[in-house]
């Protein structure tokens, strides 16, 4: 309900009127800065806050000045504000919410009193470009330069523990892509359904209709007829199967094969069309002269959709400057809404306008002044005037004849520019014309079309013809209907209104070409002196164009001022290059719904269950420990173990070619390797780099069976793929069977007995000895069993289908009770790993490690024929190593080293070097000692028991080279 | 020694499913979802909007092998392999890979027999019974290509997707095969990936399926929408 105190505090609201997109019987409250202003349901924050005469909205990028709505479009950077969490919100686009709380961004203390704004009586210590010259000494201050910097410039403000938001993303296929619901847009997307295309139409406002909805046409008899087109167009588009709408989501860019990307709100679409239809209008250009960004100097398309969309008049007194009939359709409109219109300012001659509402608005005595145009908008926190004057014979300003008119509003009519960064990104080139003084694209690539205002067509019925055409032959492009001779007017016809090419009218105070990045036309000249006049150049040193508008707002004008500057054509300073996105868009959108794939094991509910701290290990989830992780390395080596071990890779290898395949990847020997063995080997690339270890066993004749790392599984399948695909897969088959098989390593001295009580199978050493595969049912279950000792204790890895796997581990946990048996996890079989001096490949080795150096030359045989890496790791054996790998014990058994810590010796000045690096390191509960394995020149590394020094938090702590491994060195109790 | 008979195998969605309150029957040695909430629920939510079914324990056997196509057609010809209309399905994944679909526990016969065919034909054809390592997840309902075009970017309109074919692609940024198997006038699509993976990929598609009111249905459900 409407009440006499909204009308009193919205005063710039109109009468309601057709059109409106406002809901007057309903009034919602929101605050701006902290104070709390009425809205219509249907109102934008900037329509609500302009109602109740609101007129700064933000403050500037560098000099803070005070801004104010310009476009009203979504495509200058006057209006941004922080709403909740949320910064760099567009207030002319936003729908205002009841209990919204909006801020202004950017502003210290206050958007009112913004004393960061002094900043501007330094200005002239600011030039373009004055912080890439500033801020470089002294190089020690620049964290000091940087946040200050990020203090007093900046765009809002994400707070750290603002809370996750909802994203995702949606795939969308279809044969025509219109980007656009103008006119134009809706009349291609027609034209291409009706040639029975399938059809998405993305339009970045909250509905169809371009600037039809708010340039309706006036009650006068010279009106031409425009609007009425609107609601048959949109008829159209809604009876039509093959369109589908999608409103409010701007299309951020295109890429290769016409793989498109738009935005509506949370939700990244990714398109994949046929061909795209570039219906995205034309931007208002703005006019560069003093004071050009004080609030209440707006374009004209920005009054008109205050005051039709939201029956909003901006201001109350009216001077409209212009240079051609647009500003007279404007001024046109405010009269016929009872505004009072105070002067146009039109630079022409009398006698080159020819608005059919002329004669209305000098009958009604408002004042012309032709040849004329602005020189300063006067006012210090909003207008309050305006400064023009006359242009003489030689296209100069005249300064005898300045006067000043008094008004509130300054509206900006002087042209328009296409909005052609999507067609330019699909490699579409342009050309500037002359005759309407814009760039126009000339050409596109096969599947594009630029219709409408983006292709100069102003004319609203021309629009609509053309674009139907070109809807058509999008359509049969995309393979559907029959491509239809163009017979209405082509693309790019010469629309009547010339867009003035008077860009910046001189003066002496600040003149804004970059809303976004605070560059005057006197910055652009300076960078231009400076030699950066190529216009990519300039763009880069002054960050025209760089802002969140993109240069939506700046471009045009800046190539003007550049061409001007160099004494170029516009068409020899040409323009920059178009990239995604057109419009801002949050990382949240890029990043869309979280999916971080995570692999769990049949066992993951049984571990949380059992209290396991979980670990990350590549995509999987594994338990690190349950609690205590040395006493579940005491319980294997004293009784028994259980460790989940699923993620390890497991490949089937099958095919008489096999073996040749084992001796090419592996280093060492497998031709003699019986059905029933298994054996340890390691892989390298070409360059003899360790890539992989793990064991292979002998099923059958015909049947290999490879276990990898756990991280190292996909990428040894595909590694292995590809050479077998690439000349070695002669008579061999490679399955995966990874996730086919869970395992578990029962480990300790205990394990036998553990198992013996669940299968028939012999397991006496002798029967089943150290390095050999078994079959055997296992608590009834078929399972694959190997006897392995990376624990350096009699163990078993239990391989079952992993259907089974739970009744299998619960089987054995089971099983294992009367021995004591504990789970243990990656931490515990890290400790029993080291004390065996077993290495981690990707722990202990990295992407230059090669096995000899790794202290695996027993598994490398350099004698035989050939196998990937030899010849490095001959030349490698020639040369002799750089580096070994080997054990070590700490003189302190309770210093333990962090991994990757240095190992350093003084040189021959007394300074320390370093000479090798840790790791693998732990506290041995086993042993009562600190150890660890480590890098070493070989020379020390060589001489078993030799003192090396390893600097720990500034501290130099004593360790030696020690050679067996620090458990059981004979191997006795893993062959139990 | 041995403890019992031959014991239950579970999919690797059964935890999800148990605390979702999800009741359990068997069926072919597996234990799998009977109902969550109500079948009927579930039925309805499955022709309304768009359901999700755990149906791992259906049979998945690989062939892999320049003449698997040969050994397929012998033993078809030869009558040693009944193709059961309408539940076994072979896709051909590359020239030299086939994969099989089966109900439930079939998959066991037809590994023997398509083995036995190999052999006899003495072509070098492996063929892998991968049930195990594979969960399988049903997607159905009216939305169901809408919910896909959230996680996955194939174009999933029956003109692109017709029914009874399948497709690899990457889904939730995991690789998974999805086949397209409608129920009826019911859009539906199998997603096939390793089982360590699954309860991942449920997960992402609950959670895209969320504004499509998506809910899991059990076998209960799954079995009226297929007598329909
Ligand atoms: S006024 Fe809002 S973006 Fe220009
Ligand atoms: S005005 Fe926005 S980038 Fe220049």
């Amino acid at each position: 309900m409407r009440t006499e105190q909204d009308t009193l505090i919205t005063p710039n609201r109109l009468h309601p009127k057709e059109g409106e997109v406002i809901d007057r019987a309903t009034t919602i409250r929101f605050t701006f800065d902290g104070v709390e202003y009425p809205a219509h349901p249907g109102d934008t924050v900037a329509s609500a806050l302009t109602a109740a005469g609101v007129q700064v909205l933000s403050r500037s990028f560098k000099y803070h000045r005070p801004r104010g709505l310009l476009c009203c479009s979504g495509h200058c950077p006057n209006c941004l504000v922080q709403i909740g969490d949320e910064p760099n919100v567009r207030a002319c686009t936003r729908p205002v919410e009841a209990g919204m709380e909006v801020r202004a961004q950017n502003v210290w203390p206050s958007l009112k009193r913004d004393l960061l704004s002094l900043t501007q009586l330094g200005s002239r210590f600011m030039p373009v470009g004055f912080y890439y010259k500033t801020f470089i000494r002294p190089q020690k201050l620049w964290p000091l330069y940087e946040h200050t910097l990020r203090h007093v410039a900046g765009l809002g403000e994400v707070h750290i523990d603002t809370p996750l938001g909802e994203f995702d993303k949606q795939y969308l296929h279809t044969d025509v892509v219109i980007a656009g619901g103008g006119p134009a847009g809706i009349s291609a997307a027609l034209g291409a359904a009706e040639g029975g295309a399938q059809v998405l139409l993305f339009d970045e406002n909250p509905t169809l209709g371009g600037h039809l909805r708010f340039t309706v046409p006036l009650d006068s008899s010279s009106t031409p007829e425009v609007s009425k087109d609107l609601p048959e167009l949109l008829e159209a588009a809604n009876q039509q199967p093959n369109i589908a709408v999608f409103t409010d989501t701007s299309v951020l860019g295109w890429y290769q094969d016409n793989w498109l990307c738009a935005v509506k709100g949370t939700r990244l679409f990714k398109i994949r069309t046929k061909s795209v239809v570039v219906a995205t209008g034309a931007y208002e250009v703005p006019l560069i002269f003093d004071n050009n960004d004080l609030p209440g100097v707006m374009l004209g398309s920005a009054v008109q959709r205050l005051v039709h969309l939201f029956g909003v008049l901006p201001g109350k007194q009216v001077v409209i400057v212009t240079a051609n009939e647009d500003g007279w359709d404007v001024a046109a409109d405010l009269q016929s809404l009872g505004v009072n219109v105070g002067a146009i300012v039109d630079e022409r001659e009398p006698n080159a306008c020819s608005s059919p509402y002329r004669d209305g608005l000098v009958n009604a005595g408002v004042p012309v002044f032709y040849r004329h145009t602005i020189l300063e908008a006067i006012g210090s926190n909003a207008v309050r005037g305006a400064k023009i004057a006359r242009i003489d014979e030689r296209a100069a300003i005249s300064p005898t004849t300045t006067q000043s008119l008094n008004c509130n509003l300054i509206v900006i009519s002087m042209g328009w520019t296409p909005a052609t960064e999507l067609a330019y990104m699909t490699g579409g080139k342009s050309e500037y014309n002359e005759e309407c003084a814009k760039i126009l694209p000339v050409s596109s690539p096969p599947g594009v079309y630029v219709v409408g205002r983006a292709s100069g067509t102003h004319a609203v019925d021309s629009q609509i013809a053309e674009a139907h055409q070109i809807g058509s032959t999008a359509a049969a492009f995309a393979g559907s209907g029959e491509v239809n001779k163009l017979t209405a007017q082509s693309s790019g016809t010469l629309e009547p209104r010339r867009t003035s090419d008077r860009v910046c009218v001189p003066g002496n105070k600040k003149r804004f070409v970059c809303y976004c990045e605070d560059v005057t036309d006197e910055d652009v000249e300076l960078a231009i002196a400076e030699g950066y006049d190529s216009i990519e150049l300039l763009k880069r040193y002054s960050t025209i164009s760089m802002g969140p508008c993109q240069g939506a707002m700046c471009s045009m004008n800046t190539i003007h001022l550049c061409a001007r500057a160099n004494d170029w054509t516009v068409q020899e300073t040409g323009t920059t290059t178009a990239r995604p996105p057109t419009t801002p868009v949050t990382l949240g959108a890029l990043a869309g719904q979280n999916m971080e794939p995570v692999q769990t094991t049949p066992i993951h509910q049984w571990h949380l269950d059992h209290g396991a701290a979980m670990m990350v290990a590549g995509l999987w989830l594994r338990p690190n420990h349950y609690g205590d992780p040395a006493a579940e390395a005491m319980g294997v080596r004293e009784r028994v173990g259980l460790i989940d071990v699923s993620p390890l890779g497991k490949l089937q290898l099958t095919g008489p070619g096999v073996p040749e395949l084992l001796e090419r990847i592996y280093t060492n020997r497998w031709e003699n390797l019986r059905v029933g063995r298994v054996r340890y080997g390691v892989m390298c690339n070409d360059e003899g780099v360790v890539l992989n270890d793990g064991v292979c066993a002998h099923l059958n004749d015909e049947t290999w069976y490879m276990t990898t790392t756990s991280t190292g599984a996909t990428t040894i399948f595909e590694w292995l793929q590809w050479w077998l695909q690439s000349g070695w897969g002669e008579g061999i088959h490679l399955t995966d069977l990874t996730d086919v098989y869970s395992a578990f390593n029962l480990a300790g001295p205990q394990s036998r007995a553990v198992l013996e009580k669940l299968t028939e199978r012999d397991l006496a050493s002798k029967a089943f000895p150290y390095m050999r595969i078994r079959s055997a049912k296992i608590a009834d279950v078929p399972c694959r069993l190997l006897r392995l000792g990376f624990t350096g204790e009699l163990s078993y890895e239990v391989h079952c289908p992993s259907g089974y796997a739970l009744h299998v581990w619960e089987a054995l946990m089971e099983a294992g009770r009367e021995f004591g048996i504990a789970p243990f996890g990656v931490e515990a079989q890290r400790i029993l790993r080291l004390e065996k001096a077993h290495i981690i490949v990707g722990q202990d080795t990295d992407a230059m490690s090669d096995p000899l150096s790794a202290n695996m030359a027993w598994a490398v045989k350099l004698d035989k024929p050939d196998f990937l890496g030899k010849p490095s790791l001959m030349r490698i054996s020639d040369e002799g190593l750089k580096q070994l790998l080997v054990g070590f014990k700490m003189a302190d058994p309770d210093v333990v080293p962090d991994e990757g810590l240095q190992i350093v010796e003084p040189d021959a000045d007394g300074r320390l070097k370093i000479i090798g690096w840790v790791t693998s390191s732990r506290f041995s509960p086993t042993l009562a000692a600190a150890i660890g394995l480590c890098w070493l020149p070989p020379e020390l590394a060589s001489q078993d028991g030799a003192p090396f020094t390893i600097r720990i938090d500034g501290h130099l702590k004593e360790a030696r080279v020690q050679h067996s491994a620090f458990y059981d060195p004979d191997g006795e109790r893993l062959r139990m | 020694m041995s403890t019992s008979k031959t014991p239950t195998k579970l999919t690797p969605l059964r935890s999800i499913a148990q605390r979702l309150g999800a009741t359990f029957t068997e069926e072919q040695g597996w234990r799998i979802p009977e109902v969550y909430t109500a079948a009927e629920g579930e039925i309805t939510a499955a022709r309304e909007r768009v359901v999700l079914a755990d149906e791992t324990p259906n049979g998945k056997l690989l062939l892999e092998g320049d003449h698997a196509d040969s050994v397929l057609m012998d033993a078809l010809d030869l009558g040693s392999l009944q193709i059961n209309e309408g539940s076994d399905r072979i896709y051909r994944l590359r020239n030299d890979i086939f994969f099989m679909s089966t109900p439930p526990g079939r998959e066991v016969r037809v590994q023997k027999k398509l083995t036995t065919t190999s052999a006899v034909s003495k072509q070098f054809v492996t063929i892998t019974d991968i049930t195990h390592g594979r969960a399988e997840i049903r997607v159905i309902g009216p939305d169901s290509q809408e919910l896909l075009s959230k996680v996955c970017g194939l174009d999933f309109h029956p003109s692109a997707f017709p029914n009874e074919t399948a497709k690899q692609s990457s889904l939730a940024k995991t690789t998974q095969l999805i086949i397209r198997r409608d129920i009826g006038e019911l859009p539906a699509f199998s997603i096939i990936g390793t089982q360590s993976l699954g309860p991942y990929v449920w997960d992402t598609m609950m959670e895209a399926g969320r504004e499509f009111g998506i809910v899991p249905i059990g076998r209960a459900a799954l079995a009226a929408l297929e007598e329909e």
